[in-house]
């Protein structure tokens, strides 16, 4: 399986297990996506660099999660955020075929989205190793 | 005048001991340089994607203020307040561009050659503004 595919799957597992609504990529609104089913989490954009040592294969990742809420305030959106950092944070993740080396969050912000909701970006760099 | 220096353990040392204040106007000048890198391959980012050039024109390299003596630099965007919805995908067109952060993960994967290249640059362009003093 492919870095790309090992890492989202991993962070699906860890998100879904504290109980969290977690998708790839959220239906638009304009195809008729439901309103209920806020909140929830997307886990689908990752950015994979390369991070190979004279002996082994390893990548560089940013996972950006975002979070989307459409409560009355951005305090849904920040406990959402609580709970993704403690479970991620210097967390363990397990990974198919590779080696969890690392994750840890960068930064962590909460936008107002033109439909009213409201829209929290994590970004989390990890580092894995292919396992040989 | 000649002045001969090989390996960075020798411009560390040079930097260190005989010019302080120099090595600092330098690592201003570096942090800012691998900045502009950032900015510069956002911009190429945005190219075909956004419809008018005030984001483009308004994404630069900034100096900041230093930290524990080390020099700062960021990438800001002035006037073109829109640019989080493009990046995190809340645009018109609900495309998460992510132009910056594929700018900074590209730049950052080659940090070495790009950090050295502005630092040497820089380095050749003091000595010999300080020599014709």
């Amino acid at each position: 399986m492919s870095a790309e595919t090992v890492i989202q799957g991993a962070l699906f597992s860890a998100l879904s297990g504290v109980g969290l609504s977690v998708v790839d990529s959220a239906q638009q609104n304009r195809d008729g996506s439901d309103a209920s089913a806020f909140p929830y989490v997307e886990v689908g954009f990752v950015t994979i660099g390369a991070f190979d040592t004279a002996g082994e294969t390893g990548f560089d990742y940013v996972a950006r999660i975002h979070t989307r809420s459409r409560s009355a305030s951005m305090k849904e959106a920040k406990l959402i955020q609580g709970q993704i950092y403690d479970r991620l944070h210097r967390g363990a993740l397990t990974l198919v075929g590779y080696l969890h080396v690392l994750i840890q969050r960068e930064r962590s912000e909460i936008i107002r989205a033109s439909d009213g909701s409201f829209h929290g970006v994590c970004e989390y760099r990890g580092l894995i190793e292919k396992q040989p | 005048m000649s002045v001969e220096i090989r390996g960075i353990d020798d411009v560390r040392r040079l930097l260190r001991d005989v010019m302080p204040k120099e090595a600092r106007i330098l690592t201003r000048q570096t942090t800012k340089d691998v900045a502009a890198a950032i900015a510069q391959e956002a911009r190429e980012n945005m190219a075909g994607h956004v419809d008018s050039g005030a984001l483009r024109s308004g994404t630069r390299a900034v100096q900041e203020r230093d930290k524990d003596g080390v020099g700062q630099a960021a990438v800001r965007v002035r006037r073109a307040f829109y640019w989080r919805f493009l990046e995190y995908g809340d645009g018109p067109d609900g495309i998460e561009h992510a132009f910056f952060l594929r700018a900074k993960e590209k730049v950052m994967a080659d940090i070495d050659a790009i950090a050295t290249r502005a630092f040497v640059q820089r380095l050749v362009a003091r000595i010999s503004k300080v020599a014709g003093r």
